[in-house]
């Protein structure tokens, strides 16, 4: 189910009221889990024996780590990467490469036509998976030890305000608050209902009604689109896929508060950021520094040299691009990213010095470049295909076809994602909790009605989230 | 945004501000603005109505996955989706899944390309034939049905990867719920219809027509001046675009490509007049002759065709609007048109 429908609304309800009944902590937990596993079922009953299969595996693999020495570590280590990767692999990538072998096989002139690989994907599996693979690489290299509860772990694995979509939570930042009695204060559960409103509000309101319709308009038809339609229609997937993004992780970060857990920052005013580093420290933090400190760091890092850096930046990237979709223009936006990593590099160990980056108006010129250059990152993100990808590129390097004519919703949309950017530039150094600081009470109450009615009374379809296909 | 979660105390970021009594304020004004909200348009004479949205015309297209020869989709707009009762021909075809696919305002034609290239359709098809909408020029780009199309093409392959049928369910029931009881939860009054309305300086008025959870849509002309409807309609038909004969021939040649390829896999598809009389009938003679447009699509598809004025049983029926049958008459329609479907044409 997914959190902007009634039927979560109702679960959520049930669940938050029967958190509050005196029952003891271990029964709290219990009561969590067979929640998080019917809020799973939802999606599919019998994909909860994957989410089984990767809580049992590496609830054992991680304790025989932690006793083994030697070689044996990395046998067990070995198993874990292999039963996780392996289920990845065949339900994410298996029909990817057997497409692509096929086509290859063609290419060689040999007539070879298999059966269909027909595998429905199980929903979350990219951050269950990564989510787990954490937890038994950090208990291989020293990081952490194997939790002592079975209850603690699995509930790790499975809880549901981040399951589906994220953030993918560390062992070491969520097992310690299974140990004592959570419930949250007035203001944590005030906070978390905060951050529920505008998550849903992000959602279903500014990316469903507002700009998914112009995005959608542009990519069906990228044959037509001229400059203004391509460069417009980018821009208003960046919004979407922003606040349908970020909506969900704040959905999930607010309801998570209102149990009394903390879940970790999953964004942080990215199209504020200035260079793609600081952008990947801003976007889906909890991959990105999952990425970096279980692929990227393990490779080498920074530390062998220019070439060796560039490698593990591109190395990194690719995967990242993988791990989103089984489809070569993920492929293409994340080796896009890595070439504008590398390029950062070097503009920053030639030019690094320069004083006029350090200056207000340098900063806000780098940011604005940023932006756009991540908005070309986007078309291949969006595009059904590399052929749509390239006619909507061309279009927005004056190189299409020429079409002046812009739709009033299409207007509306870039204002939007004007104020977007505006709001990220101006709070790009707070959190969302000092973005209120300014405001004074009247004010919040009145901003949290308007959505809250927004919600109620101009309630559109019921869209997925775009991060559920990955 | 940055939240107050990047250590296990979640209470460290959290700023010292009364969160708990500002969203319980908030929750109340909005509690508050709704129930005024609902009480003031019940008074103006509004109801509760179900939305015709995509969610719901999505349910009605997924029942017809698996149900194989049995399946049988009404396409095309308000006409169809008037006329055909549904209840009554469930009751008629016990053996068959209905499901009413017309949008009202909208080509058949996004609709019947989608079944066509579904490969697991091989159902019957039912094709509404309006004139003005069916031979004119840019129908088919009219909203919804080709921004329903996209939807339904993306949670298609969600649908493959998600398979999320009791949830679904769920939120169909709890959304025909809300939509049954409040106001507020359906489509006939929102805040951009007021402001629409003020801004030309006019009242906004209950819409008279109404969907049923089938889809079925029920018109109410009680409280509508139907002469001045229906010559709004007349209107419409008058100067709507036609197509060109080039136009009308590329036409042709994809319909008769969609009609194929359902019948290749077993399927059956019908287009079908229904009745219009007065002064709508009348423009739709003189601007959409009988033997350039019907006659022509009824040889050169390969479908078959089911013209009210062939069929006495399917000719004297009462439009009020001169353009849909009227919401007494809809039963017997349906089951002469069913009779005609599948007992032979």
């Amino acid at each position: 189910m997914t959190f902007n429908s009634l039927t979560f609304l109702l679960f959520f309800g049930i669940v938050l009221g029967l958190y509050h009944c005196p029952f003891s902590w271990k029964n709290k937990k219990r009561m969590l889990l067979v929640s998080s596993y019917l809020f799973y079922a939802a999606w599919n009953p019998p994909f909860i024996a994957l989410l089984w299969l990767s809580t049992l595996v590496d609830w054992v693999v991680a304790r025989r780590i932690y006793r083994a020495e030697g070689r044996f570590r990395s046998f067990w280590l070995l198993i874990s990467l292999c039963t996780n990767l392996g289920v990845l692999a065949y339900f994410k990538y298996g029909g990817f490469l057997l497409d692509n072998f096929v086509t290859a096989v063609h290419q060689l002139g040999i007539d070879y036509a298999p059966a269909p690989f027909d595998i429905i994907l199980p929903m979350g599996i990219s951050f269950y998976t990564f989510q787990t693979l954490s937890y038994t690489l950090d208990i291989y290299w020293g990081k952490a030890k194997p939790a002592s509860s079975f209850l603690d772990y699995a509930l790790f694995v499975t809880f549901f305000p981040q399951l589906v979509a994220g953030p993918i939570v560390r062992a070491v930042d969520f097992l310690p608050q299974c140990t004592e009695p959570k419930r949250a204060t007035g203001e944590q559960m005030g906070w978390g209902l905060v951050l529920l409103i505008i998550g849903l509000f992000q959602k279903m309101i500014i990316a469903d009604k507002l700009l998914a319709p112009v995005v959608d308009q542009v990519y069906a038809n990228a044959g037509s689109a001229g400059f203004a339609q391509a460069w417009i229609g980018t821009m208003a997937f960046s919004g979407q896929i922003f606040c349908d993004f970020s909506g969900y992780s704040c959905c999930g970060i607010g309801i998570a508060l209102c149990l009394g857990f903390a879940l970790p920052d999953n964004f942080r005013f990215p199209y504020a950021a200035v260079g793609f580093s600081d952008f990947w420290r801003r976007w889906h933090i909890s991959l990105s520094s999952w990425l970096r400190d279980y692929l990227y760091i393990p490779l080498g890092g920074n530390r062998q040299g220019s070439f060796l850096r560039g490698r593990n930046l591109m190395l990194t990237m690719l995967i990242g691009g993988l791990w989103h979709g089984a489809g070569w223009h993920f492929v293409a936006w994340g080796g896009l990213h890595g070439l504008y990593l590398m390029g950062e590099a070097y503009c920053k160990r030639s030019m690094g010095s320069w004083e006029v980056w350090n200056s207000r108006l340098g900063q806000l010129s780098l940011a604005i470049l940023t932006y756009l250059l991540v908005c070309l990152t986007w078309v291949f993100f969006r595009a059904p295909d590399f052929s749509t990808a390239f006619t909507l590129l061309q279009s927005m390097f004056l190189l299409g076809p020429v079409n002046p004519v812009i739709a009033g919703r299409a207007w509306l949309a870039l204002m939007v994602v004007l104020c977007m950017l505006m709001m990220h530039w101006i709070l790009r150094e707070k959190s969302a909790e000092e973005a209120f600081d300014w405001l004074p009470d009247r004010a919040v109450v009145a901003a949290l009605t308007v959505m809250i009615l927004c919600l109620t009374l101009t309630h559109g379809e019921n869209r997925g989230f775009i991060y559920f296909q990955f | 945004m940055a939240s107050s979660t990047s250590s296990s105390n979640a209470n460290e970021r959290i700023t010292a501000r009364p969160w708990g009594r500002l969203v319980l304020q908030a929750i109340v004004s909005a509690v508050l603005v709704v129930t005024v909200w609902e009480g003031f348009w019940r008074a103006y004479g509004y109801e509760p109505k179900l939305k015709d949205s995509y969610d719901r015309w999505a349910a009605a297209y997924k029942s017809l996955a698996g149900q194989g020869d049995n399946a049988v989709a009404f396409i095309g707009g308000s006409r169809l989706q008037q006329a055909i009762d549904m209840p009554t021909f469930r009751e008629l075809n016990k053996n068959v899944v209905p499901a009413q696919l017309s949008i009202s305002g909208c080509s058949p034609m996004p609709v019947l390309e989608y079944l066509a290239k579904n490969s697991d359709f091989h159902g019957t098809v039912i094709v509404d034939v309006t004139p003005r909408i069916f031979f004119s020029q840019g129908a088919e780009n009219w909203p919804p049905v080709k921004d329903w199309i996209l939807r339904l093409k993306q949670d298609d392959r969600q649908e493959a990867l998600l398979s999320e049928p009791l949830f679904f369910k769920m939120e169909r029931v709890l959304a025909n719920f809300l939509q049954k009881h409040l106001i507020s939860a359906g489509w006939d009054i929102t805040p951009k219809i007021l402001v629409s309305k003020l801004a030309k300086k006019q009242m906004p008025e209950p819409a008279f027509w109404r969907i049923t959870e089938d889809r079925t849509q029920v018109l109410d002309y009680s409280s509508v001046d139907k002469a001045s409807f229906a010559a709004s309609r007349a209107k419409l038909c008058a100067e709507c675009g036609v197509l060109s004969r080039e136009q009308l021939h590329r036409q042709f040649l994809r319909l008769q490509e969609y009609v194929q390829t359902i019948q290749e896999r077993g399927g059956r598809v019908f287009l079908v007049r229904t009745p219009s009389t007065g002064g709508v009938r009348e423009v739709e003679q003189q601007r959409f002759p009988r033997q350039k447009f019907w006659d022509a699509v009824a040889k050169e598809v390969g479908a078959q065709a089911i013209h009210f004025e062939d069929y006495p049983q399917l000719s004297d029926y009462t439009c009020s609007d001169d353009a849909h049958v009227d919401n007494a008459e809809t039963a017997r329609y349906t089951a002469e048109l069913s009779k005609l479907i599948f007992k032979g044409v």
